[in-house]
């Protein structure tokens, strides 16, 4: 709807649109270029700018759900955000209200840790917790996953 | 699962399948409301 006043055929409505309608195109070309490659046979990486497929077939698809252990692998992810969910939750919301409600020796202290602990890069963690998960020998199982992912309690108290 | 094989056609199924999940996920949940507590 026009509330603007302005003719549907101004030339200034008509360059918003033309403009909008190539930043849509844009946006959607690479999406409409891996469902093409989804529904293209061959493996090969194909260049041409036509974002649809010559010859649709299910067969990427086929091998994806039913040739490899997908739905495993699904199981795995949903296993893993659920419990780190729960886990996180609790921890954020124990620490908050402590911290929050309660006046007490290291109070401060503790503060000032979660905020300094987010200043650093969760990248510099990696191998203290493959040593820490290594000794515990919870390498290569959920249950290593799960304890690794909430492992700030800094980004649990403050939910991110 | 493909990318790295040079197995295109693959990666790009495997990405559609996770778009297509989060996509059935998304509507799901505007259509059921069952997050929108969390934003009021």
């Amino acid at each position: 709807m026009n509330t603007t006043g302005e003719s549907p055929y101004s030339p200034g409505r008509i360059a918003r649109i033309v403009f909008l309608a190539f930043a849509s195109f844009a946006t959607l070309y690479p999406v409409f270029w891996v469902f093409k490659m989804a529904l293209t046979p061959s493996q090969g990486f194909d260049a041409s700018p036509n974002p649809f497929p010559t010859d649709p077939s299910l067969e990427n698809f086929n091998y994806v759900l039913f040739e490899l252990p997908f739905f495993t692998w699904l199981f795995n992810s949903i296993v893993i955000s659920v419990a780190t969910t729960i886990l996180g939750v609790f921890l954020a919301c124990t620490s908050a209200y402590a911290l929050s409600r309660f006046r007490f020796p290291g109070r401060a202290p503790a503060m000032l840790s979660f905020l300094v602990t987010q200043m650093f890069p969760g990248v510099l963690m990696m191998i203290p917790l493959y040593l820490i998960m290594d000794t515990l020998g919870l390498l290569d199982q959920l249950l290593g996953l799960v304890l690794c992912t909430p492992r700030r309690p800094s980004r649990s108290a403050c939910g991110c | 699962v493909g990318v790295r094989a040079g197995r295109y056609g693959y990666a790009a199924a495997y990405s559609t399948i996770i778009f297509v999940i989060l996509l059935v996920f998304t509507i799901t949940n505007r259509i059921t409301g069952a997050t929108k507590g969390a934003f009021e």
